[in-house]
């Protein structure tokens, strides 16, 4: 099942790299992501939310202790859908110049390879994942102004890929060495090498490593240059995808927080600084800006900033909140950057100051525009406002400047966010849209809208079900840290390999 | 029928029913079937008419009751473990009063809409808009906690933003909303800053509980004035109030319906609204009580010297607006809040009917001429007849100037802070371009740092009195 669920998107890919006909590519391939959409959802809804434990598990070996070991908790089970959910979206409402076959081979393999990573219960195929989420995306990386540009934002890319995906290997690998040494059969199963922990000597260096991987890849401030630059010149479908489906935070809680408990505790406080420091830096520099996707390059910055932010608080409304807010997010960060490529294809520009009185020609679009921009923002009755919500209240009881920054910087986001839409879509027409008339959402688009509103606000008026799936995960989360950080304290002479829940069993769970 | 079912029902029906026509609107337009003028007003009125009922329902109810307050449970929107997000209203004096107020005024200002926005391009937005409104703001004035009214809050300041954006083919209105929009999203932070705090420290939000709580009771008057002074920031955002009120008069670029309801009837007395419901809370904080009495002065005599000096109906209104709710929140500093109601409700009427009436004041006015053969009330000037010449010129230059408030916020507030956000976004510019020699390549065209944002022009009046 979850086999199929991951090589569906890959086999698609390689399905449109073995053509060389341009005709049928968008058909191709939703007939390869719808059936992955339909079993990620049939996943997330058969999921038993209230235990923590994995479920759906495939078992299959490969080289050196290597296995193709696939299974699920409630975590991954509400990611699957959201990256299919994104990814089905982006392929039917994008603008068809944006979809040529490379573009669309290599959102797939993103796609696969993000739905790698949530699924794999083995480090070393997580790690393989990892590295190949962001491959593809650099065969297509557009032609921009000059070569020297180009040249430019391939290294960009490579850094990001490299800066991003090196620091994790050497985690993996001592992972697995630990597990060598102690003759285990598979050194780089997930729940044994949490179970075995790492030797306190290395806890802080590759702890390091691992947040370093992580901030680059959630695009934390300093670490976020890529990200506006990705949205501003990069490829469009692959971009989006990778900005908008959050793996790095998965990889956050599922990597960090149980291999690196006291690591994680004691850098607790750096983590949140720079959890702030990212949300309100991005929210400043989206007011600051002039270009559309550039502003919400910074926008999705700041968001990244929330979620790392409830997930390193690490109480039950917090991490709550940050699943949540990632997919909410997510998907809502989605759609606007869809509707901003539509807005693109139609006028050539997304520069506030050239555009301006698009709601008189594009009706539909200025009010998906809207209900997009509110969703991301945390109003009433979109999902983004039940996370923020909970977020808020999590970060309120680990420290109450920690949620005053909290709320400024939503209210610098919204501000940033709706004064760019205020003035592109209300007001005088402006250099561009006065000569160019644009055409309102064609029917494809709108379906595509529909899908994503649907789920931002259905999800905000009824999101208890979205918040029961990752219930179990969150609660044997918490106990596993509290349980491993308390073991630190009573016991200074702390033994990485005591297990501190002696039942295998039990790590099932973390 | 139980009593409760009653309450219940008729609650969700006078919130959910003006929602539900703004559904049906909304799913119509999609499928490109978009109603008519008659059959969008019909639906709407309707709606509003069903809300209405709903309230009267429930005051009769009420009554029935003796008058005894009635936190009424709906249920729980969603928990997670150790926090809930509870669905609670209640039924007492104020909220009946409230009910009464919205729905009825709604009413009355879409049956006036039906022939004043005839044939106007937006008749369609403006009764979906106003279905969200009356929903957001029954929400608002039926919540039991700070964390319901909250939503209501937000939902009511985003339909007010649209809707003084009503005339987007012109830039004046969009400027409006976006000061609108600025002013709103600041302040709203004091009413979440406020409800969190309220929770961390005695761990609810209910109105119910303010004066029952111990925990509430013995928070002390440093916690109590700082929860007090949070909710005045957000009363002051949404009432205009001193030094927030400068959005109020660009407000007036919306369409005269939606300005009679939002800033002469309903919306802008949210922020009293507010602060009765914190009353109890505020009992017990003398700072918030003295900064709610200052802010309610300054408000009242500030917006009472330059509603003297404008120029066109509707901008002199929303100053007449102003100085009444500034009176308002003294009075609810003093404790007085059954007078404070009392005030709330017959000013919004009163404001409401005329600012209905302003765009034709100019003909009222010029029949009044015809009947009395001249002005009917003569120039009386208690104040300034004891001024001396120099001194009345002075004040009059500094309430035709609305006392440099726009221009303090321009300078002061607004570019400050954009020329924070262009120094960091110079600085991102540059350390990127710096990475980018350092690899030996040439940095993407990226946009070049944006110049300082020129302060919008302001706009103190509106440019076409609808």
């Amino acid at each position: 099942m979850l086999t199929l669920l991951v090589l569906l998107p890959a086999l698609g890919s390689l399905a449109l790299l073995a053509r060389s006909d341009e005709r049928f590519t968008r058909r191709i391939a939703t007939a390869f992501v719808l059936p992955s959409f339909a079993l990620s959802m049939w996943v997330a809804q058969r999921i038993h939310g209230d235990t923590g434990a994995v479920q759906f598990e495939e078992v299959y070996p490969l080289v050196f202790g290597v296995r193709w070991r696939l299974g699920v908790d409630g975590l991954s089970a509400l990611f699957l859908p959201t990256a299919n959910t994104v990814a089905l979206a982006l392929l039917l409402g994008s603008p068809r110049a944006s979809l040529d076959r490379r573009n669309v081979a290599a959102l797939l393999g993103t796609l696969a390879a993000s739905l790698g990573i949530l699924c794999s219960l083995d480090l070393a195929l997580l790690g393989v994942f990892w590295v190949l989420r962001l491959i593809p995306g650099r065969w297509v990386i557009p032609h921009t102004e000059t070569a020297a540009a180009r040249g430019w934002f391939a290294r960009t890319w490579s850094i990001f890929l490299w800066g991003g995906s090196m620091p994790l290997l050497p985690v993996i690998a001592a992972a697995g060495w630990v597990g060598m040494q102690a003759h285990a059969a598979h050194p780089f199963d997930y729940h044994e090498a949490v179970a075995r922990g790492l030797p306190d000597a290395w806890q802080l260096p590759l702890f390091l490593l691992a947040m370093l991987a992580i901030f680059m890849r959630l695009a934390i401030a300093p670490f976020h240059a890529w990200l506006p630059l990705l949205l501003e010149h990069g490829p469009y479908a692959t971009g989006t995808f990778i900005v908008t489906v959050q793996v790095p935070l998965y990889l956050f809680a599922r990597v960090a927080v149980p291999l690196f408990p006291h690591a994680q505790a004691a850098g607790q406080p750096v983590i949140i600084a720079f959890a702030v420091w990212s949300a309100f830096y991005g929210a400043m520099l989206a007011v600051a800006q002039r270009g559309l996707r550039r502003s919400l390059g910074f926008i999705a910055v700041s968001h990244s900033g929330f979620a790392l932010m409830g997930m390193a608080s690490l109480n039950a409304e917090a991490v709550h909140g940050a699943i949540l807010q990632s997919v909410a997010s997510g998907v809502a960060l989605a759609g606007l950057l869809v509707l901003m490529r539509g807005l693109l294809a139609r006028t050539g520009t997304t520069r506030v100051d050239e555009l301006g009185g698009v709601a008189a020609q594009a009706p539909r679009m200025t009010v998906a525009f809207v209900i997009f921009a509110v969703s991301a923002l945390g109003f009433p009755g979109s999902m983004t406002f039940v996370s923020e919500d909970l977020l808020f209240h999590g970060v309120l009881a680990l420290h109450p400047l920690v949620a005053t920054a909290l709320l400024v910087t939503t209210a610098i986001n919204a501000i940033a966010l709706l004064r760019g839409v205020l003035r592109t879509f209300f007001g005088r027409p402006g250099r561009v849209t006065r000569d160019i008339p644009v055409d309102d959402l064609g029917r494809r688009e709108r379906f595509a809208i529909l899908l994503l509103a649907a789920l931002v606000i259905v999800g905000g008026l009824r999101p208890q079900p979205l918040l029961d799936v990752p219930a179990g995960y969150v609660r044997t989360l918490l106990e596993g840290h509290g349980a491993a950080t308390e073991g630190t304290h009573d016991d200074a002479h702390h033994e990485p390999h005591d297990a501190h829940d002696p039942d295998p069993a039990d790590h099932a769970a973390r | 029928m139980t009593l409760e079912t009653i309450l219940e029902t008729a609650m969700g029906a006078a919130v959910a029913t003006p929602a539900l026509a703004f559904l049906a609107l909304g799913v119509l337009w999609l499928l490109d079937r978009a109603p008519g003028e008659r059959a969008t007003a019909r639906i709407v009125t309707s709606a509003l008419a069903v809300s209405l009922a709903s309230s009267v329902v429930v005051a009769v109810e009420f009554a029935r009751r003796g008058g005894v307050a009635l936190p009424v449970d709906l249920g729980e929107w969603f928990h997670v473990s150790g926090y809930r997000f509870e669905l609670t209203t209640l039924l007492d004096g104020l909220t009946v009063t409230m009910m009464l107020l919205v729905s009825f005024i709604t009413l009355l200002t879409g049956h006036f809409s039906v022939r004043y926005l005839h044939r106007e391009r937006g008749f369609f937005r403006f009764f979906a808009l106003l279905s969200v409104f009356t929903s957001a703001m029954m929400l608002l004035v039926t919540a039991g906690s700070f964390d319901l009214l909250f939503a209501g809050w937000e939902l009511v300041g985003l339909t007010s933003i649209l809707l003084v954006g009503f005339f987007h083919e012109r830039a004046g209105p969009t400027r409006a909303a976006v000061r609108v929009m600025v002013t709103y999203r600041l302040c709203d932070v004091g009413l979440l800053l406020g409800a969190a705090m309220l929770h961390h420290h005695t761990h609810t939000s209910l109105f119910a509980e303010l004066r029952t709580s111990p925990a509430v009771l013995h928070l002390g008057p440093f916690y109590s004035s700082l929860v007090g002074m949070s909710f005045l920031l957000a009363a002051a955002g949404k009432s205009a109030l001193f030094p927030m009120g400068g959005w109020l008069p660009r407000a007036m670029e919306g369409p005269t319906a939606s300005s009679a309801l939002f800033y002469a009837s309903l919306s802008v007395h949210a922020g009293v609204y507010l602060l009765l419901r914190a009353e109890p809370l505020i009992e017990h904080a003398p700072l918030a009580r003295l900064a709610m009495v200052g802010v309610g002065v300054v408000t009242a005599v500030h917006a009472t010297m330059v509603a003297r000096t404008q120029t066109d109906a509707k901008s002199r209104l929303a100053y007449a607006a102003m100085t009444q709710v500034g009176v308002m929140v003294i009075e609810v500093a003093f404790g007085f809040t059954r007078l404070a109601t009392l005030h709330l409700a017959t000013h919004a009427l009163l404001r409401g009917y005329q600012m209905i009436l302003a765009p034709s004041s100019l003909h009222t006015a010029l029949a009044r001429q015809t009947m009395y053969g001249t002005d009917p009330l003569p120039g009386y000037d208690p104040v300034g007849d004891r001024l001396s010449p120099a001194t009345e010129r002075v004040w009059y230059r500094l309430a035709v100037d609305r006392f440099h408030l726009d221009v303090v916020f321009d300078q002061w507030v607004a570019r400050m802070f954009l020329r924070v956000g262009h120094l960091l976004d110079g600085f991102e510019l540059v350390s990127v371009r710096a990475v980018a020699r350092s690899l030996g390549g040439s940095a993407v065209d990226t946009t070049p740092p944006s110049p300082p944002t020129p302060p919008e022009p302001p706009t103190h009046a509106p440019q076409e009195a609808r």
